[in-house]
């Protein structure tokens, strides 16, 4: 593989396992397997979506990019190295690259801390400037998110949601990383400030060729948003493509249930459509389902899925989907769960 | 008032006239809620749509007499011919619960931990209707069946922390419509749950208000919920209505620039890979609303009288409302 194509970010067989401890010994009970063999690439400037539900182990994928937590098993590489072998102080180089933009901008920001040290504290840290050098730069950063120099002394409080979230993403530009992972950057925003900041994460990814890992639950952000889309369920991608062809003719009967959930703003399409509405709740990563692990919800299980766990098959338009429909019974071979299938199995 | 049934109809089940919740502060009294007005019919489904900070929960919880004694309370809220407002606290107590009913966002933090789930319903119950015991437990376990829990005999005994977030959800429902209410208020029931989950519940409520014909209050920041659920819709801004529409006329041509704005900003609207349209600048807290129309300085469509007058809630094409001093000459189109 040349330098040329080869993938900014090559997540291959990620694994993260959490003990369940219990009793005055603390003796490991139980153990959840929070995320399970995911494998993804993102490309350079690329903005790939992951969405799912809570518990589906998205934002466990994103920490464990990071290693904000340790994984336990599969490898992470940027650019070709490996992120997982490294310590100390090349551990701390690379993290450069790599920046994070958390959900909640209420938390994530210091509320003792101006917006000059929250936005400067990184050119303390690796660079060692000046107070007066970081000024200049916290200045740039917060031109480059839209907001003004008169900012530079102002403390979070003063604020508003969608402000917060701004200084968050100049924070995390401030070393020019390569990589951003945005867990969940605007569900804690009101819905006339979520699309300033989805813009704003557009802008940049266009302007200073930033690729993104976006990870959220609302499937029409992110398909918005996003050149690909990979789905979670329960710990495991089930489903990746471009992200129109994911939204508009998904493989997975999961990806399928998920789009067909969200509430569109159109009161006669909102009459019209028939919605899947999926039994039951997710099952619990404690003790996940045999077999393929959606199983226990999907409106076109066969024998096969309650014991065999699904590979991932490439679709027609360059994806993969992780499901038996394409490989045994209706031998879908990638092709969209197809309008005939829906009303036999019903 | 938002009339979706056609004049000469039976009288409203409820009707709210110049609704205002002030709270003291150390210097000033700030008025949260302005004289909000709107009315709803037995059996119907009104959305009050508003971000955070445009008082649309207060208003929705000033009609329980669910606010802190620092709030002031003025207006009408007519309920099935009683008067809420200023309606004594023992009183307001048999109503709540009973006659009107509440669901609120968390159910993580709604429920009891310390109690069964069987113990909260039935407790509910015979506080209104009394009775044996064994009695309320019937109609909870029956309650639970409506609300599509399995084995609600064996569930009944089990404690809050045993179900999950849906699963809780469908107890509160379970909960607020055991003594059949004649109006449910549902405060963002589904924003802290999942798309799929949302979809049940969705699914959920609006079976039971065709089964048990009750009428419904929808508080919600999400106008795809809003489409889905609701027969007409109330828009709140900084304190006060802005617009009030049946759905399809909302959802097809809305009147006032900040629901046009809004109905615009969703990811729908623009081809993807575009940049989305948004609303410049952010809500203004309830201590500094601009003066004349409250939404002026974030307006594309600002003239010179929006920045003194403040507009008046017109009628317009019968049974709609908008305030704004321009809604004759603006019009606002949505892109699909």
């Amino acid at each position: 593989m040349t330098a040329e194509d080869q993938p900014l970010l090559r997540v291959r067989g990620l694994e993260k396992v959490f003990p369940v401890k219990k009793g005055i010994m603390r003796r490991t009970v139980a153990q959840v397997r929070a995320v399970d063999g995911v494998s993804f690439d993102v490309g350079k400037g690329e903005i790939l979506g992951l969405v799912g539900e809570s518990g589906s182990g998205k934002s466990t994928t994103g920490r464990l990019i990071l290693r904000l937590i340790e994984p336990t098993a599969g490898s992470v590489e940027l650019e070709g190295q490996d992120v997982r072998a490294l310590r100390g102080e090349e551990l701390r180089k690379t993290r450069r690259d790599m920046q994070m933009v958390f959900q909640d901008p209420y938390s994530s920001l210091d509320p003792l801390a101006t917006v000059a040290d929250v936005v400067g504290e990184p050119f303390q840290v690796h660079f060692k400037m000046t107070r007066k050098e970081r000024d200049n730069k916290v200045v740039e950063l917060l031109e480059q998110v839209g907001m003004g120099s008169h900012h530079l002394r102002r403390f979070p409080a003063a604020f508003s949601g969608g402000q917060r979230q701004r200084i968050a993403v100049a924070r995390a530009l401030a070393l020019e990383p390569k990589l951003i992972i945005a867990d969940e950057p605007v569900s804690a925003l009101d819905m006339s400030t979520q699309s300033q900041v989805v813009n704003l994460l557009l802008d940049l990814q266009e302007r200073l060729g930033v690729a993104f890992l976006f990870i959220a639950h609302d499937l029409s952000i992110v398909h918005h948003a996003s050149r690909r889309i990979a789905v979670m369920y329960l710990g495991a991608i089930v489903e990746v493509g471009d992200a129109e062809e994911v939204y508009a003719r998904p493989r997975h009967p999961y990806s399928e249930a998920l789009i067909s959930a969200i509430p569109v703003p159109d009161p006669q399409a909102e009459r019209d459509r028939t919605r899947i509405v999926l039994k039951g709740d997710p099952p619990s990563p404690l003790n996940p389902p045999s077999g393929c692990r959606y199983h226990t919800r999907c409106a076109y299980a066969m024998e096969i899925c309650n014991t065999v766990d699904p590979e991932p098959t490439p679709t027609v338009n360059g994806g993969t989907v992780s499901c038996h429909l394409h490989t045994s019974g209706p031998m879908l071979n990638g092709r969209p769960i197809s309008q005939s299938l829906r009303n036999t199995s019903g | 008032m938002t009339d979706v049934t056609p004049p000469g109809d039976p009288a409203p089940l409820l009707s709210v006239t110049d609704l205002s919740v002030g709270f003291k502060g150390h210097t000033e009294t700030v008025t949260v809620v302005d004289h909000v007005s709107f009315s709803l019919r037995a059996g119907e489904t009104l959305g009050i749509v508003g971000e955070s900070g445009s008082g649309k929960t207060v208003s929705s919880l000033a009609l329980l007499g669910l606010l802190p004694a620092s709030a002031r309370v003025t207006g009408s809220a007519k309920f099935d011919g009683r008067e809420l407002v200023g309606m004594p606290p023992r009183k307001l107590r048999d109503v709540r619960g009973n006659d009107i009913s509440v669901i609120f966002q968390e159910p993580m933090t709604s429920l009891d931990p310390a109690f069964t789930v069987g113990n909260q319903l039935s407790e509910a119950y015979r506080n209104h209707r009394g009775g044996s015991r064994r009695k309320a437990l019937d109609r909870a376990a029956e309650m639970l069946r409506l609300v599509g829990i399995p084995e609600p005999q064996r569930r009944l005994g089990e404690y809050p922390h045993s179900f999950s977030g849906g699963m809780r959800q469908r107890v509160m429902i379970a909960m607020a419509l055991i003594c059949s209410p004649k109006l449910l208020i549902a405060d963002e029931p589904t924003t802290a749950l999942d798309v799929t989950i949302q979809s049940q519940i969705l699914e959920l409520l609006k079976s039971l208000q065709a089964e048990l014909g009750m009428a419904m209050i929808f508080v919600t920041h999400d106008l795809g919920v809003v489409a889905s659920v609701c027969d007409a819709v109330s828009v709140m801004y900084a304190g006060q209505v802005i617009e009030e529409s049946p759905i399809d006329e909302f959802f097809s041509h809305p009147l006032h620039p900040y629901s046009a704005g809004l109905l615009d900003s969703m990811p729908q609207s623009v081809a993807k890979g575009e940049r989305l349209r948004m609303i410049a600048g952010t809500v203004p807290p309830p201590s500094r609303f601009p003066v004349g129309c409250r939404f002026h300085p974030r307006c594309k469509y600002v003239v010179e009288a929006c920045t003194t007058t403040p507009p008046e809630l017109d009628s317009v094409e019968g049974d709609r409302k908008v305030r704004c001093i321009r809604h004759a000459e603006l019009t606002l189109e949505v892109a699909k």
